[in-house]
């Protein structure tokens, strides 16, 4: 079952990857990083830039977080439960 | 870490995709430290001489290739599938040949401007290339769709035709979302079809942050406004990375960035710049080329008639030692059969530059100037030192270019010939016009902005938009032009696209086709992929055959002195020391000869006063900016009329510039006083005048030559001197073989206006070489007592001809006027006229319209201009009937009936003198029976207009008001940011320059822009080579003041009132002459 969602989370990095995160309060840590991926261009409208990161929480869960480069925040995008 | 090499990388060479150059390439691949990098542009290898040389600058391996688009053909092949690409890398002479031949084919077999190729054609070629299938071929798209089995079929014939070892999958990880799979996808491809995978990324910026410009220049290319949809990347992950970048990619396979080097170890092929390729000569059995040159030159002295004397032996001796030393012997002869064969084909031809200097030319007939006798230097033509190539330059008669090049591509062979290319680049207006549309923006809005340029940048667009009014009114966001302006400024200098160049052509050996890709120019011309620079690195010889208007002008001309007279000219033959030609150029009556036409060059010829076909190679030489700012014209004037005595700064001048009195006028004369007073061979001399506008040899020479002059016994002070003569003459000057070689046609032209003046402007008239446009010939005919014969249906011709005309005592000659520069016109109609012509003369315009294809425009204008006069004098009845005829159709037969001459019996008012002078402008764009400003004599008289015959003898700085018809105008871009426009006005007596600064453009600038026939008041200014020119103050329409004459207020029009009902709309043009008809003043 996936959820959609585009929340802004605070994420903990461990060389350059994230290592643990925190949404609605509560603290998940990464147990393994599955995928990565940027998407980049519209510079002539949004100027979107972000870097997804698709990590496996401790507990099983998998989770797409993307960091958007030009705001310099960390969302949650995607949570398969 | 380990090293990486890039395989898969397009440049800006691909055309409107990558985002670099292959400098900018080599110097990446070099800051990186990587040992090699491949270059592989789409469907061309148009950058890989200059990408090879930056290579070695760089000090890194270029690697040769290209990404080639592959449809495949067959039936039941490829067929369903869309466009792919495949990376092909030449490991040797033989793949890169493959390469060449692949490209050419791809390129020549379809739609021009389209090239692709079948697989089972790129697999016929495999021998020599390494080939990658990637993401983007159509085996690497069917894996990453999963279907493995139809990719591995794909790509199967691969691996049988280029084998385990030079076949590799490329496998790419761009970080998409999709990444991981594709990966996955292809490594399975490559295990199921058993060869190895590569890592590579799509290299198409050098930068991330340059993304953007690949964007554009995508929707550019694929003319599509820019918007997601339209953009292939999905992040911008597609640049140059760093080996520890692509291998952290590939962290879990290193095997794959290693395969990479593998790659660059098997693709070792040199280009082999530097290493020049002599054309093919084939030769008799067992004769070299040289054994060959050397007899037809010897043959060449009997033709010429030369005296077989000790001096001719040593020439010819030292110049056949050095063409054969240099192994030059098969470019002169294949030359020469070229320059025969033009000849042979009825086409005047002529060699240009240095190459006149050389007797070897001569006696082979690729010049036509006597390099012994003139004393001209071989060494400035070829040398050992010179780093370029020599090449000559023909010119041929601009009308008949086309056919040369077939002649020279047909004899020549498909192999061996083809046209060179030129680049063509963005510069900032066309860059900003494309990237504007592209970003869809308004056309006019983006036009504002071009016409700005280059006063404008990205960075500085604040300021601008501040400084430069005409961009404050445009609309567009800050933001907006700020991005169009960034964008084309990251373009500006890239290739835009291919076009062939106006002159070369490369003459090599058969193994051309194999060294470069050939595809065919717009008008079919076969053409390599590289442009005169390329040429030069890859060493080919080539041949610039220039289309010159003058030659054809002069052919028509001796044409029409044997249609009229039977007389067969030889201007190759006449005699160089006419008195009575001399005497035109003396009287500067030299408008419509060769280089010596310019206001200038007249004001020149009057002071020089050349009374010997050698005058006029210094005249043409001494008109250069080198002599004229160094200021050698002066003294050079003085010391030739007796005013002063010659001066030599030391005695081992005298020979070398005894000729021009003591002054540096030719290039050959820099060689030969650097040699004479430091010892030095004139190879090293021409080396050291190559080489005097740089200024870090510069030095090192000073030193060298005062120190091996003093040596010599030259006194330090004189050496000094001299030195500082040689470095202000510079590169300025002009080669005295090239002024030789001009100095033919010159003399040619002078000669035919002299003796046969009428057939001469008919040849100017009919091919338009000059700087004056045609309407100042016909005033100059004129001039000369030459009748201008009114267009006539029944007598005119396609060209302008000469006609007798029978007058009281002699017969004399006058000149046609020509269908060709009827307005609107079209070569079917001229056809169509005179084949009906052939039958039986026109009777009328009827008869005219029944029997012709031409329009009823062209009709009305052929009327309007008085080609039914001849006929009988009723200028409007004829525009009458051909307004109203009614075409009716009979079966297949056009008839035109009237009702019965509904004008019969009427009597219509003839032209008046201003309506024919009037209808002559419109139909024909001159105004043949009579000059315009006739018209306002009375005005100009009123006005206290000064002549232009009169202004050289007024004192610079005097207050003069001028006037005349607008023959031109210019507006160059100034250093200094201010705009200046120069005008040339023409008043019947010569042309006027006149200067407007931009202090009172405000004030004029509408009526500069325009007016049609105007008058400037201004001050005198001397310029130049005793050139005139009056720098405007105050500048009115010659219209207006002619009105307000005739109105009684010309002195308040004059100080700038104006009155009268329609005060604002001075009219413009040639329209005047309708509405204020002056009538028959004058």
């Amino acid at each position: 079952m996936t959820k959609r969602f585009d929340e802004e989370i605070r994420v903990e990095r461990d060389t350059g990857m994230p290592s643990a995160f925190e949404w609605r309060g509560r603290r998940y840590e990464v147990a393994d990083v599955i995928g990565r991926w940027k998407i980049e261009g519209r510079w002539w409208s949004d100027g979107r830039d972000r870097e997804y990161w698709r990590v496996e929480a401790r507990g099983g869960a998998v989770w797409d977080l993307y960091f958007d480069r030009g705001k310099d925040r960390w969302h949650m995008e995607r949570l398969w439960d | 870490m380990a090293p990486f090499v890039h395989l898969d990388v397009r440049s800006c060479f691909s055309l409107k995709e990558g985002a670099f150059t292959p400098e900018q390439l080599a110097r990446a691949a070099a800051e990186l430290g990587m040992p090699a990098v491949a270059m592989t542009d789409r469907d061309g290898l148009y950058g890989a001489a200059r990408f090879v040389r930056a290579c070695e600058a760089e000090g890194v391996r270029p690697i040769l290739g290209a990404s080639l688009t592959v449809r495949a053909s067959q039936p039941g092949g490829w067929a369903t599938e869309h466009d792919a690409h495949i990376v092909l890398l030449a490991t040797d002479e033989a793949g890169y040949a493959n390469l060449c031949r692949l490209i050419t084919d791809a390129h020549m077999l379809g739609e021009r401007s389209d090239p692709w190729v079948d697989p089972m054609q790129i697999c016929a070629h495999a021998t020599g290339l390494v080939a990658i299938a990637g993401p983007r071929s159509h085996p690497g798209r069917a894996a990453a769709q999963g279907r493995i089995d139809h990719a591995a079929r794909l790509l199967d014939p691969f691996r049988e035709a280029f084998g385990r070892e030079r076949l590799f999958v490329g496998v790419e990880h761009r970080l998409e979302r999709e990444s991981a799979d594709e990966l996955r996808s292809m490594l399975r491809l490559a295990a199921r079809v058993g060869v190895r995978a590569v890592a590579t990324n799509p290299v198409r910026y050098l930068e991330s942050g340059d993304a953007f410009v690949a964007d554009v220049l995508e929707c550019m290319r694929r003319l599509v406004p820019l918007a997601e949809t339209n953009v292939t990347r999905r992040n911008a992950e597609g640049w140059f990375k760093s080996a520890d970048e692509m291998r952290a990619l590939f962290a879990e396979r290193p095997d794959l960035a290693d395969a990479s080097l593998d790659v660059a170890e098997l693709c070792r092929y040199d280009l082999g710049l530097g290493r020049i390729h002599f054309p093919d000569f084939p030769t008799p059995h067992g004769r070299s080329a040289d054994a060959v040159l050397t007899e037809r030159c010897w043959r060449g002295v009997h033709e010429r008639g030369m005296r077989e004397d000790e001096r001719l032996r040593d020439r010819l001796h030292h110049e056949l030692s050095m063409i054969r030393r240099m192994g030059f012997a098969a470019y002169f002869l294949t030359v020469a059969d070229v320059v025969a064969d033009v000849k042979s084909m009825g086409i005047r031809a002529a060699c240009r530059g240095s190459a006149a200097g050389s007797l070897v030319c001569y006696l082979t007939g690729i010049s036509d100037v006597d390099a012994l006798r003139l004393d001209l230097s071989f060494e400035r033509f070829m040398n050992p030192m010179r780093k370029d190539l020599p090449d000559i330059d023909i010119d041929v008669e601009s009308a008949r270019r086309e056919d040369v090049y077939d002649m020279i591509l047909g004899r020549h062979g498909e192999e061996r010939a083809g046209c060179v290319a030129m680049i063509d680049t963005y510069r900032a207006r066309s860059a900003i016009r494309e990237v504007g549309k592209a970003l869809g923006m308004p056309d006019v809005e983006v036009g504002v902005v071009a016409k700005s340029f280059p006063h404008i940048s990205a960075r500085h667009l604040r300021e601008s938009i501040d400084r430069l009014p005409e961009l404050a009114g445009v609309n567009l966001r800050f933001e907006q032009m700020q991005r169009l302006i960034g964008v084309a400024e990251r373009i500006g200098g890239f290739p835009r696209h291919v076009a062939l160049h106006p002159c070369g052509i490369v003459l090599a050996s058969h193994d051309l086709v194999e060294r470069v890709p050939l595809e065919l120019s717009a008008n079919g011309h076969r053409m390599i992929q590289a442009d005169k620079d390329d040429v030069e690195l890859l060493g080919y010889l080539k041949l610039d055959v220039l289309g010159v208007r003058m030659l054809s002008s002069m052919r028509h001309a001796l044409d029409e002195i044997a249609r009229t007279t039977g007389e067969k000219v030889d201007l190759d033959r006449i005699a160089l020391d006419d008195l009575e030609t001399f005497e035109t150029i003396r009287a500067s009556d030299t408008l419509g000869c060769f280089q010596i036409e310019s206001p200038g060059q007249r004001e020149l010829l009057q002071k020089l006063q050349p009374d010997r076909w050698e005058d006029l190679v210094v005249d043409i030489s001494l008109f250069r900016p080198g002599p004229v700012k160094s200021d050698m014209i002066a003294p050079y004037l003085r010391r030739r009329s007796g005013m002063e005595r010659p001066v030599y700064i030391h005695a081992g001048l005298r020979g070398p510039l005894q000729e021009t009195f003591g002054v540096i006028v030719f290039h050959e004369q820099v060689i030969r006083t650097l040699a004479a007073l430091a010892g030095y061979t004139e190879t090293y001399a021409d080396h050291i005048r190559r080489h005097l506008d740089r200024d870090d040899m510069l030095p090192g020479f000073e030193a060298d030559f005062l120190e091996r002059s003093t040596a010599r016994g030259v006194d330090r002070t004189a050496a000094e001197q001299i030195w500082y003569a040689v470095t202000q003459f510079a590169s300025f000057g002009f080669c005295k073989a090239h002024a030789a070689a001009f100095a033919v046609p010159t003399y040619q032209s002078a000669w035919l206006k002299t003796h046969y003046p009428a057939h001469l402007f008919a040849g100017l008239l009919t091919h338009d070489p000059g700087m004056y446009p045609r309407r100042l010939i016909v005033e100059d005919a004129r001039q000369h007592g030459i009748p201008i014969l009114p267009l006539d249906v029944n007598s005119s011709e396609p060209d302008y001809v000469v006609e007798e005309v029978p007058s009281d005592d002699v017969p004399t000659w006058g000149v046609r006027l020509a269908f060709q520069d009827v307005h609107g016109i079209s070569d079917a109609e001229i056809r169509s006229i005179m084949s009906a012509r052939a039958d039986r003369a026109f009777r009328d315009v009827e008869d005219f319209m029944r029997r012709t294809v031409v329009s009823r425009p062209v009709t009305e204008a052929l009327a309007h201009a008085g080609a039914f006069d001849a006929l009988e004098r009723q200028r409007r009845r004829h525009l009458y009937v051909a307004m109203t005829a009614e075409p009716e159709r009979e079966g297949d037969q056009l008839t035109l009936t009237m009702d019965a001459d509904p004008v019969e019996g009427h009597r219509f008012k003839d032209y008046s003198d201003a309506e024919v002078v009037r209808a002559e402008l419109e139909v024909l764009g001159l105004d043949a029976t009579r000059h315009i400003v006739s018209f306002y004599e009375p005005l100009l008289a009123d006005l206290g207009v000064t002549r232009a015959e009169d202004l050289r003898r007024t004192r610079g700085g005097s207050k003069v008001i001028v006037a005349g018809v607008k023959v031109a105008s210019q507006t160059p871009a100034i250093r200094s940011g201010q705009r200046i426009i120069f005008l040339t006005l023409d008043d019947a007596t010569g042309p006027v320059e006149v200067t407007v600064f931009e202090s009172v453009q405000p004030k004029v600038a509408k009526t500069v822009f325009h007016g049609y026939a105007l008058a400037v008041a201004g001050e005198l200014r001397r310029t130049g080579v005793g050139g005139v020119s009056v720098v405007a103050e105050e500048v009115w329409d010659l219209s207006a003041l002619h009105r307000a004459r005739g109105e009684g207020w010309l002195r308040d029009a004059v100080r700038g009132e104006v009155r009268g009902p329609d005060t604002g709309s001075a009219s413009t043009g040639p329209r005047v002459l309708w509405h204020a008809s002056p009538g028959s003043a004058g």
